[in-house]
């Protein structure tokens, strides 16, 4: 493949992951192009790249979702380069043949890498075929409750539903006992069909306490292909990552390599290039087992940028563009220790439900080993229309200890009212000896978290937020009620006016 | 002096804001020297110890943090309360009973149909909104005696969507 430059990239995504792009494009010389909903007209990804063009009403299949203005958006900013981020197009093979037909480079993998991995019982099958170990399951989706109950039968409850096109643990279901299959397969197709447009499930043999672990791999178009070691992302919620950090407790260097070694073997069985995530499950006694490959960037990227002082987007451009991997599997050096956390509007006391409005005071940490990365500012608001993802708070430490002691430093420091936050999760999770001790498998939030468990604050603390309430909702009443007398001078200070000013 | 039922972290404490910044904690002087740093941070004296405040009024009270304590903090005055406290005893609006949608969101299903008991905990009805899929669960047990939401159909943040009794 010729060496092709790449002067213009736009990036077809919002959020943090749009910022990220456009920071690496910065420091190579590229110009960058944003593209925004109505909802997202004054975003953070929209005033900080080059260019910013409108391409639609703020839900995703009017805009992010919308392949065909995104292209009209390209080729009016003149764009040579698309870059998917996560999430909206990035897995979707048709959109990346259609960036490829007109004429552009799609910065990830070939539209053929990502159709055959995309479809997950597909993928699994080719992985068995190159001789990767994969979990227990149905070969292709389950057509209905007699089929579902054989697979059962032969290898026993409890069994996981999933969605063939699924991903995000969205149209995912637990089924313990027989009484619950019938009814799970029709849920999980009924989310399947809303999230992805197909209603195709499959089943799997389902492990008590797993760990999720999974290789980042990079290939470039001539074949190198080269792993940089594991993330572990047990730390889940509902499916969804809440923690990530590399190295793994349980992964050895002997371990490493096996991992890795299959990793860059499912790569290759598929004609892999760019960046992509091997995702594995990994059993009590060490055994791994293929569950997915995701054919793009991951939202933990950073946890193994940190780890290795490597710039993927920068390598994922590089790859696009035609040119060699720079270096290859043992000129990777791993050092110290990375932790993430993902950083939601959800509300921590009140079952997670999303956390919509304005964010009002935004304070972010900084200071040695701190990386974050955020695709919201204060005075922004927080809508329904997207992921409920705000930031990701990265750490590096010389060793897990120091890792994880400067993450929960950060997030204490780490400030954002308007909108609720996971934060008081994010906290426990870190300060919990059992995930000091290593300890963890995907289901350790939901064994361990309770929102009663969650404060550490003095009574001095309480005390203080208290008075200022009082104060505030003092002067609101004053304001609200002429017949009240002004109190005679209740404040001092350089601002007055906490009503007023908003 | 106006008095308020302030509930931070679980307690409830009674506050009353006197002159100049001090403050006034289930009857003993507390807080005093409050000064407003900017719009939404205040720095408070307790005793000789300095304590910085951030806070943000929501529709649900105000959202605070203050050293290690971060969390929604409400502010009920005398008057509010005994104006609640009638309206109850008169059967009025404003029973805990209603449940609302927590944001704008999509109906994806009920759980509960009218006539139903329901226990403390039990989901009663599935949004969609930022792409997931979030359960409204009974806060007590009670009986459904009316739903108002239908599946398939958007609701506005507020909306009342069940009535238990």
């Amino acid at each position: 493949m010729a060496v092709r430059p790449i002067r213009k990239i736009l990036i077809a995504n919002r959020g943090e992951i749009a910022l990220r792009v456009i920071r690496t494009c910065r420091e190579l010389g590229i110009r960058t192009v944003s593209v925004f909903s109505a909802a997202d007209r004054t975003a953070p990804h929209v005033l900080a790249a080059d260019e910013a063009l409108a391409i639609g009403a703020s839900p995703s299949r009017e805009s992010y979702l919308h392949a065909g203005r995104i292209l009209g958006a390209a080729s009016a900013s003149g764009a040579d380069a698309i870059h998917p981020g996560y999430g909206f197009l990035s897995e979707n093979p048709e959109f990346a043949r259609s960036v490829r037909d007109a004429g552009l480079v799609f910065i990830g993998p070939s539209p053929e890498s990502i159709a055959s991995m995309g479809d997950k019982t597909a993928a699994r099958a080719l992985a068995a075929a190159a001789g990767v170990p994969t979990v227990p399951g149905t070969a292709g989706a389950v057509s209905g409750g007699t089929e579902a109950a054989g697979f059962c039968a032969r290898h026993g409850y409890p069994v996981l539903v999933k969605a063939a096109a699924g991903g995000g643990g969205k149209g995912m279901r637990i089924v313990r006992e027989e009484s619950e299959l019938v009814p799970s397969l029709r849920a999980a197709a009924s989310e399947a069909r809303s999230a992805f447009g197909d209603e195709r499930v499959y089943i799997e043999k389902y492990f008590e306490d797993p760990r999720h672990i999974e290789i980042q791999i990079l290939a470039d178009a001539r074949g190198n292909t080269v792993h940089l070691g594991e993330r572990e992302c047990s730390i889940q919620r509902r499916h969804q990552k809440v923690v990530e950090e590399s190295p793994s407790v349980i992964v050895d260097e002997a371990m490493r390599s096996r991992m890795g070694e299959t990793a860059v073997k499912v790569a290759r069985a598929c004609g892999y290039t760019n960046a992509g995530t091997v995702e594995f499950l990994v059993d009590s006694d060490r055994n791994f087992y293929f569950l997915e490959m995701n054919t793009r960037l991951q939202v933990e990227h950073p946890v193994t940028e940190l780890r290795t002082g490597l710039d993927l987007v920068a390598l994922q451009i590089r790859i696009a563009g035609g040119a060699d991997l720079p270096f290859t599997q043992e000129g990777i050096r791993f050092s110290g220790h990375a932790i993430e956390c993902r950083i939601c509007a959800e509300d921590t006391e009140n079952n997670f439900l999303p956390s919509t409005g304005r964010i009002t005071h935004l304070r972010a940490p900084a200071g040695p080993g701190i990386r974050d990365d955020r695709g919201v500012a204060e005075g922004d608001e927080i809508g329904v229309y997207y992921d409920p993802m705000m930031a990701k708070l990265i750490a590096w430490g010389g060793t897990r200890g120091e890792a994880i002691a400067r993450l929960v430093r950060a997030l204490r420091e780490y400030e954002i009212l308007g909108v609720r936050t996971n934060i008081p999760l994010c906290l426990f999770v870190l300060k919990h000896p059992m995930f000091a001790a290593g300890e963890i498998s995907t289901h350790f939030i939901s064994k361990y978290f309770s929102p009663g468990t969650l404060s550490d604050a003095l009574p001095l603390e309480e005390e203080a937020a208290a008075a200022v309430c009082a104060l505030i909702a003092r002067e609101a009443e004053v304001a609200a009620s002429p017949m009240l007398p002004p109190p005679p001078g209740h404040w001092r200070g350089r601002r007055s006016d906490f009503f007023r000013g908003r | 002096m106006i008095t308020y039922h302030v509930t931070v972290n679980g307690k409830e404490l009674t506050v009353r804001p006197g002159a100049e910044g001090s403050v006034s904690i289930d009857g003993k002087e507390r807080a005093h020297d409050v000064q407003r740093i900017s719009l939404t941070e205040f720095s408070v004296m307790i005793g000789i110890r300095q304590v910085r405040v951030v806070v943000s009024a929501g529709e649900e009270g105000f959202d605070v943090i203050a050293g290690d304590f971060r969390g929604r903090v409400t502010v009920e005055s005398e008057r509010g309360r005994l104006l609640r406290r009638y309206a109850r005893s008169t059967g009025g609006s404003g029973s805990r009973l209603e449940v609302h949608a927590p944001m704008p969101a999509m109906v994806v299903r009920l759980e509960v149909n009218v006539g139903d008991e329901v226990r403390a905990g039990q989901p009663l009805i599935v949004l969609e909104a930022m792409k997931m899929e979030n359960e409204l669960l009974a806060s007590g047990a009670g009986r459904v005696k009316a739903v108002y939401a239908t599946a398939g159909k958007a609701v506005e943040k507020g909306e009342l969507l069940l009535l238990l009794e």
